[in-house]
Parts: structure tokens; sequence; C-alpha cells
């Protein structure tokens, strides 16, 4: 309530999240404020944290404390259909239950904006097409999802949470069922997404090179706790990588980017 | 645009497939009300049914109409109550009695029969008003272990245990009937009919079983959405608590009187939607009311069957669902191995 001059200065601010899973804490105490317009990594080996802070600031698991807010409101005054019109999620290891057509699916990503018990209007099916567009799955359209290889699945599964065109769109390990032509062309998409549209891409990722290389923040997670939070320059510094991953990098530069390559394994 | 051309076909086809069981179970419905000791043609059901008075007016409201009506209603719920479950917990092999409501209803049936024949007391909704209670009883039971835990995974476990609690209990309870007759009449019971059943078992069983079908309707959207996993359509705008206690809640209210009303009747929650499926292009919310007409549409044939059959013993419905729905099972299951391999 007091916090004006950062609630507005930030799209999504979660503060002080805590979450338990069985009994155990997997999430201490962190932050996670996201700005308007950036594509936010969140990086952190296995176990770290990643996807259980995804899904207790979404409200998908209880948090045991913590706030969150978006456009300044408290979170929990958005309705869920609210919520969906504006914020999108890609889950990791996303699954589809029965064998849909992908361009069928992709509409599910509609389903907030469809009035109740009322099929879809041609605002829908442009939607879809154009997500289905940007993730060069158009020609899947009418195959079955189920019989998609694992990466034209993701890419289908991830026009699905495009076809919203949401401000907010959190992507967890997406990259890592895809071939380095497509995770490229992700990571693209996902600046694209948000240079073009305003948007704010939160994807949590495994691989380093690509964190640093397109990411504009990063957020370290270490054993559910912050590590370290900024630009990749920042948070991934040799102390960092050697605390919460056990390992030492080497950084190649090439066009004034600057890459994080994993090199040996150290003592943590 | 390719789009929405396939738009066009999409919905053309929602369309079709319940204009044509509509059409389907019309037509089998007034063929069941022709059948009979005495085989009528349609133009003579319509006349005999406005006919005061005469016996074979009274055959056909009374006997012949309430069952084909029952049998639309009892079939119809359990085709939507197998398709709301199968898309709930996106399992093709779950049917209507996967979270035991069924079983809780024959063991209050069952107890009424048990009791009701000890006493010799007896009236028309005696046995579904106990099948009632039972439905009622074995609901409270799986929601609340539905709301200690929150994983679809785990209600499905419980529905299990449910369904093995009221059927050890349903069979203690014919360990413990005290002559051969009265265990005779459980078994009967037990294996479902729509003969022999009056307006009443219709005027208690159709408004459950309406309201039921209305709220699982209303969780169409939800079970789309549950396609992509539980995280996903929470994130779609979802209440997953509400969906849940919608399926519970609509189930227990279409199987529970659907059973108390004609008995234990297998197969027609878990094969009905299966063949329907790939009609409605997978998608589990138009799959509902498909389902429906399909239910209705089965149970119909199965119950025309079983008055054309020439055996000494009328062969009873259950009987029938199950033998048709045992072979269909198991093709299901060799079918399932290529499909999602």
């Amino acid at each position: 309530m007091d916090s004006n001059k950062q609630t507005c200065s930030h799209l999504f601010d979660a503060r002080g999240i805590n979450v338990c899973l069985g009994g155990r804490r997997v999430v201490h105490e962190v932050d996670l404020a996201l700005r308007s317009g950036e594509l936010f990594g969140i990086v952190g080996a296995n176990g770290s944290g990643k996807s259980t802070l995804l899904r207790g600031v979404l409200g998908f698991v209880p948090c045991e404390s913590g706030e969150v807010r978006f456009r300044g409101e408290d979170f929990s005054s958005y309705s869920g259909r609210e919520r969906a019109r504006e914020i999108g999620y890609l889950p990791q290891d996303a699954e589809c239950g029965w064998p849909i057509a992908a361009e069928r699916v992709v509409m599910l990503g509609r389903l907030p904006f469809l009035a109740p018990w009322g099929g879809p209007a041609e605002e829908d099916v442009r939607s879809v097409a154009s997500a289905m567009a940007s993730v060069d799955v158009a020609g899947l359209a009418r195959r079955p999802v189920t019989q998609l290889s694992g990466g034209e699945r993701l890419r289908v599964l991830l026009a699905r949470a495009l076809a919203g065109n949401p401000a907010l769109l959190f992507a967890d390990e997406p990259s890592s069922g895809l071939d380095p032509y497509h995770q490229l062309q992700l990571m693209e998409l996902f600046r694209g997404h948000v240079h073009a549209n305003g948007a704010t891409v939160v994807v949590v990722l495994h691989n380093l090179a690509l964190a640093s290389r397109f990411c504009d923040r990063l957020l370290l997670l270490n054993e559910g706790r912050t590590v370290a939070c900024g630009p990749p320059g920042e948070v991934l510094q040799p102390g960092h990588l050697q605390s919460a991953y056990g390992i030492e990098a080497k950084i190649l530069e090439s066009g004034g980017q600057r890459a994080v390559i994993p090199w040996r394994r150290v003592e943590k | 645009m390719t789009v929405p051309k396939e738009n066009r076909d999409s919905r053309r086809g929602s369309v079709s497939v319940p204009l044509g069981l509509s059409v389907l179970v019309v037509f089998s419905a007034v063929l069941s009300l022709s059948i009979g000791a005495v085989w009528l043609s349609p133009a003579e059901v319509l006349r005999w049914f406005f006919t005061p008075g005469e016996p074979m007016g009274v055959a056909v409201r009374e006997l012949r109409l309430p069952r084909t009506v029952l049998a639309l209603l009892v079939g119809g719920g359990l085709g939507i109550a197998g398709a709301a479950l199968q898309g709930y917990t996106r399992n093709p092999l779950a049917d209507s009695g996967l979270l035991g409501i069924n079983g809780g209803a024959a063991l209050g049936a069952v107890l009424v029969l048990y009791t009701g024949l000890l006493r010799g007391a007896a009236f028309t909704l005696a046995i579904p008003l106990g099948g009632l209670a039972g439905a009622a009883a074995a609901t409270f039971l799986i929601a609340w272990l539905a709301g200690k835990v929150r994983s679809i995974q785990t209600l499905i476990l419980a529905g299990v245990a449910v369904s093995a609690l009221t059927a050890a209990l349903t069979s203690l309870v014919l360990n413990f009937s005290p002559n051969p007759f009265a265990t005779q009449e459980i078994v009967f019971w037990l294996l479902g009919s729509v003969a022999d059943r009056s307006w009443e078992h219709i005027g208690f069983a159709g408004p459950f079983i309406a309201v039921g079908a209305a709220v699982i309707l209303a969780c169409g959207r939800g079970l789309q959405a549950l396609t992509l996993g539980e995280d996903t359509a929470a994130s779609l705008g979802i209440s997953l608590g509400r969906l849940r206690l919608g399926i519970i809640a609509g189930c227990a209210l279409v199987v529970g009187p659907a059973t108390a009303a004609a008995g234990a009747i297998g197969f027609v929650g878990l094969v009905v939607p299966h063949i329907l499926r790939p009609l409605v292009r997978y998608d589990p919310a138009k799959l509902l009311v498909a389902s429906a007409l399909g239910g209705a549409l089965l149970l119909l044939w199965a119950d025309i069957l079983v008055r054309l059959i020439p055996v000494e013993q009328e062969l009873k419905l259950g009987v029938l669902t199950a033998l048709l729905g045992a072979p269909f099972f198991l093709w299901l299951i060799f079918r399932l191995r290529r499909l999602y391999p």
C-alpha cells in the first residue's frame, strides 16, 4: 500500500515468498519483481525451487507467506478469468490428455475470452492462427498433438500459451526438449513478444548460454533461496556459478553479446 | 485461409453428432413402445396412448412408456457421468462407477431388500429411497476424501476404495440373507432392469438426473481446459476446486438415483464415451451431450434386445450390457496400445 513507487514500476511483484511442499520448505523468502517489457530468466540447479516459485506466485500451490501484487493490486483480488486473460503459463513437461488436433489445442488458450456457452469468434480464430504461425506450427494444425514429436508438441503448447496474447507469460523450462535451432527460435520469439507487445516473459532455463545471451535480467536460485538477481553479467559471475551449480564456466563474447558456457565441475 | 474453414467444419460436426443421435433415440423409443406381448405400429401406440380405460392403453401408458422413459433417463445419466469422469480423470478407462456412488446405491437398495423382506413390508419407492440413501452416504465419503486430498489420482484411488467397501458390504448382506428367495431377489435386483417400473420411479429419479446432468454440462469448459493438465487449467481461469465439486455432485446426482431406480448397470458409462469420442474430435465438453444421447440409445437397445431374446427367464439389463461391454473393453485395451504408445 505504501510502496506505490515500487508497484508503479513493477508489473508483477511478489515479495517474501515461502512455499512448502510435503512438509519441506522448497522456496525461502524469494522476491520476484517483474517490470513491463522485460525477458526475465530464472536459473538454478535441479531442485532449487524454480518451478515451485512459479507455481507458488501463480497460486497453483499455496504460499506459506508472501505478498503478490499484479499491476499494483493484490493478486487475490483478480478473478481466475481476469488473471487468465493477462497471464499465460506454460508448465514444465506440458501434456495433452487427448489426441486433439493441434489447432483445437491452441484454441484452448482462448477459453478465458470466450463468452459463456459461446463458440470462438473471428478474433479468437485470428489469434490462434497468428500464434501458430509465430512458432512455426501452422502446418500441423490438423494433426493430433499426441502424434507430434516432442519439440513439435511443445511448440503447439507454446502457441496455446501465446494465443491469449498475455501481458505476462511464465514458461517453465520450455527449451529443454528442443533442438538448438528451435531453442534459438524460442528465445527470439520471446524477445520478439517482449519488444513488439511490451509484454513480460519469465522463462525458467537450464541452458546458461541462452539465459545469458537473451535475458534482460536473471534470478539465480540455490536450494530455494535467492543467490542473485539482476543483469546476466552480474548474476552469472564465477562465485555464484560455483556456489549455486558447482561449476566453472567460460565466457564467450561475440558481437557485443556474452554467453556463459559451462566448462567443468568444481567443489560447491 | 484454411483456418476459418476448419472452424466451420468443426461447428458442423458438433451439431450433427447430437442431431444424428437424437434422431436415432426418437426412432428407438418408438420401437421400444411398439414391442411387447402385442406388437403395435407407431400409429397404434399413439391411438392407445390416448384411449382411456382399455387394457392396451393402460399397458402403453403404465408399462411400456415408463420402461422406455426410464431406460432413456438411466442410460443418458450413465453416459454423461461416464463422459464427465473420463474427462475429469483424463483416463479413458474411467466409468460412471469410478467414485463408488453406484456401489453405495446398490448397497442401500440391497439393505432395504434385506430388512424389508425380513419384515414383509414394502412400498414402491422403498428400494430406490434406500439406494438414494446409500448413494448419498458414498458421496459424502468420497467428497470428504476429495476435500482432504487435492490430486485427481488420489480421488480415483479413493473411489476404488469406496467401491470395494460397498461391494464387500453388499456381499456381507448376501452372506446373511435369511433364505434363498431373499438372496435371489437381491441378486436379481443387482443385475439391473427397467422392467416393471412405474411413473413413481421416474418422478423420483428424473429430477435428480436432470439437475445432475445440468451440473455436469456446466463443467464442460473446465474439462476442456483440464485436457492440458491441472496447472494449465488453473492458469486458464478454471477453479479446480469448483470443478471437482461440480463433477462429484453432478455424477452423484445422476448415478445415485439411476442406480437406485434401475439397479447396477455397468459398462454404459465406459463404452459410450469411448465410441463417441472420435466423432466429437476428442472434445471432452462436446462428448457430454453426445454421451448422454448415446447412453440413452444403448440402454434403450439393450432393453429392446432383452425383450426380444426368447429366453424363459427374462434376461436382465445389466447382464446384457456387461456381456456386450466386456468384449468391447478387451478390444479397447488393444486399441489403446496403438493410440497412446
